[in-house]
């Protein structure tokens, strides 16, 4: 992350707003899964941001996304002008996330530095071929309104306007690498400046942006002593790679040493007075919150060196700082030592047993407590995200499932603006998606055994946040077929895990449960005897245990199961 | 074509007339004012430039001073929005609020420095400047 600053926010921000806005696609396509068909109005929502996303490829000239995004603005164009009835909605929905799957995996690449240039041809092409059917369909339907409308589309018409505005990604930009270079001179050499300048001038061809100091050294013969004494420090912006600039720098004469380093954005940001020294506090300056104005960029003197002062830079200062994802882990990890620390020290025993008063060190100690309470609390939020993004996929996984396991599931979403730490919410995505998988695939029952049992045919899988301010309770809990504790504790008993002494009924629901999260306890055949709950359960306990979590398991037979992942804060 | 460029840094410059060069009759400025000046010239001598391209850290007047002053002087002379010149902001500064300032005051492209030349002409063809 750190080293992905400034030089990719256009597509970073691109990338952001992308997949904002495939989320909000994606949730309206799911709203409508099990739907006749869909309302007026999320095809018009359907339709805006397929526009939105068309304009915005345009704009980065991501040509095949943009041809894409057009075609699917052509198909629900035509939805929405025309209104043709008998469309098949599997049908259209399939379509649509083959759509967001393929820009889904553009994203992707470009994420991962790649260009987004797969071709789009072949489902441009379907696309096409489906518009046409539904057209046909559309025709035979009513023969009426067949001119009255034309064809609603714009036809093909809009494929090749041109955006207004275009925007460039510099050239390799992603390639771009950070170095310190430290090179000192034999004692005695002479215009160390000029030998200094011509690695300098060699750099040229490699630079993007470097700053040196001593800064004087084509002005000021004088800066040759300050070389020879202290060594010439250059930080330099190059897309070369390290040994390059190695061979570089080492065409010079004269040199006593000459030491490469690659450093990260942030350290090359923060400037020449850090250079070398050890494991900085990398922040970087960001100025998020400063709106430049036309007139910021006039360059008032062109120093050597550094280059250029820009107008902006003496007036205005900046509020907002980046830091480095590794020093925050870093920041937590001191803190969290500071804190042990601290309570050692203030409850050490031989200050109890001195027998003194202590006024004055229990009232400082209450003091530096409170500070370190304060600091922990602005640190922790610091790190807190919301758990939104993890949680909406979690409609999706049910959505496939479903169709794939012919069940009707709705999936209910409750509190995902709460927020969780950066480490807890990485480390959950994979347990809540198999969890949500199993509740799919083994607690909901198909429609018909949910009707026999007097349930609702359409099974729910409720998704749940809350943090009670002491713990983050994960939830995850359908209303299915719940687990089977006879089977579970033949199961162990069979595996020899009970007590021979205790009796089946002695064993609490909990301590039965338990048993699912046992490794190998599940893959054996008999799980689908008891729904099959369990399938990898063990791996999910030791993803939450190791961030210090637990699971919670209840279920009742018949009426479902409800798995709680519960972090302290 | 006719071309503008205002460009202060003495490479990138002669890079830049060099490969602008190619599409066109290029004139070269070293600051925003010295820009202006010269597409204020143009249009008065009838023989107004089809493309104007703009470094935006310049001494005397930056790019967006200098892309907000050929903009008036468009709409004072009353050149509809479809017949404007096309202004390109050629930067190294690649700050989204940079980008976003840029188009706000009515530039066509924004292309990042180092610039990646296949995606430059692309742009051109898209905006009818090149065959």
């Amino acid at each position: 992350m750190a080293e992905d600053f400034d030089r990719f926010e256009m597509l970073d921000t691109y990338l952001l707003e992308t997949s904002q806005i495939l989320e909000r696609l994606q949730t309206v396509v799911l709203e409508y899964k099990d739907a006749e068909c869909f309302s007026k109005e999320a095809i018009g929502e359907i339709f805006r941001h397929m526009h939105t996303m068309k304009g915005s490829a345009g704009f980065m000239m991501f040509e095949q996304l943009h041809a894409l995004a057009h075609k699917t603005e052509d198909v629900f164009s035509y939805l929405r002008e025309n209104e043709p009835k008998n469309v098949s909605q599997p049908e259209l929905i399939e379509k649509i996330l083959k759509v967001t799957d393929f820009i889904q995996s553009e994203l992707d690449r470009l994420s991962d530095g790649k260009m987004a240039d797969t071709s789009s041809e072949a489902l441009i092409a379907e696309l096409d071929e489906y518009l046409s059917s539904i057209k046909a369909g559309a025709d035979k339907a009513s023969d009426t309104d067949k001119d009255s409308k034309g064809d609603g589309t714009g036809a093909d018409s809009g494929i090749n306007d041109t955006p207004t505005q275009i925007y460039i990604a510099p050239k390799n930009s992603k390639a771009s690498h950070y170095y310190q270079i430290y090179i000192t001179y034999n004692p005695g050499t002479e215009l160390c400046n000029v030998h200094a300048y011509k690695v300098v001038h060699a750099l040229r061809t490699v630079t993007e942006d470097i700053q040196y100091r001593p800064s004087t050294i084509l002005s000021d013969i004088k800066s040759s002593d300050e070389i020879l004494d202290q060594g010439f420090k250059i930080l330099l912006k190059s897309g070369s790679p390290k040994h390059k600039i190695e061979k570089i720098v080492s065409e010079g004469y004269e040199t006593k040493s000459i030491e490469v380093t690659e450093i990260d954005a942030a350290r090359y940001e923060a400037g020449l007075d850090l250079f070398g020294v050890d494991s900085p506090l990398a922040a970087r300056i960001t100025n998020n919150d400063e709106e430049y104005v036309p007139g910021d960029f006039v360059v008032h003197n062109a120093t050597p060196g550094r280059g250029r002062r820009l107008a902006k830079d003496r007036t205005r200062r900046s509020t907002h700082i980046n830091v480095a994802e590794a020093d925050m882990d870093k920041l937590s990890q001191l803190l969290m030592k500071l804190v042990i620390l601290q309570d050692r020290l203030l409850g050490d025993e031989e200050l109890k047993e001195s027998g003194l008063a202590l006024k004055n060190f229990k009232k400082n100690a209450k003091k530096i407590k409170d500070v370190t309470s304060d600091i922990e609390t602005l640190v922790g939020g610091m790190r807190m995200v919301p758990l939104t993004n993890t949680f909406l996929r979690m409609n999706r996984i049910v959505f496939e499932a479903s169709r794939k396991l012919d069940k009707k599931i709705e999936c209910v979403i409750i509190g995902d603006e709460v927020k969780a730490d950066r480490g807890i919410i990485e480390h959950i995505s994979e347990p809540l998606l198999h969890m949500v998988r199993n509740c799919a695939d083994h607690g909901i029952e198909k429609p018909e055994e949910r009707e026999a049992a007097g349930k609702n045919p359409t099974g729910k899988i409720t998704v749940e946040a809350v943090n009670n301010g002491k713990e983050l309770l994960i939830t995850v809990k359908d209303d299915g077929t719940g687990l089977n504790r006879e089977a579970i504790i033949k199961k162990a008993r069979a595996k020899g895990l009970l007590d021979d002494d205790r009796t089946d009924d002695s064993y609490t629901d909990e301590e039965v449960f338990r048993f699912i999260t046992l490794p190998g306890f599940s893959t054996n055949e008999t799980v689908t005897e008891f729904s099959g709950r369990g399938v990898g359960m063990d791996v999910v306990l030791s993803s939450i245990e190791q961030i210090g979590g637990r699971l919670d398991i209840q279920s009742k037979r018949g009426e479902g199961t409800a798995m709680t992942m519960i972090f302290p804060l | 074509m006719r071309i503008l460029l205002a460009e202060d840094d003495f490479v990138t410059r002669k890079f830049m007339t060099s490969f602008l060069s190619k599409y066109g009759d290029c004139d070269v400025t070293v600051d925003g004012m010295e820009a202006v000046d010269a597409f204020m010239m143009a249009m008065d001598e009838d023989d107004p430039y089809d493309l104007v391209c703009l470094d935006i850290m310049m001494p005397v007047m930056d790019g967006y001073q200098a892309l907000i002053g050929i903009r008036n002087i468009e709409k004072e002379r009353g050149i509809p929005q479809d017949k404007a010149v096309k202004v390109i902001m050629a930067t190294a500064l690649n700050e989204e609020k940079n980008v976003k300032m840029a188009f706000d005051l009515g530039c066509t492209i924004y292309s990042g420095k180092p610039i990646n030349q296949d995606r430059f002409e692309q742009a051109l063809q898209k905006l009818g400047l090149i065959d």
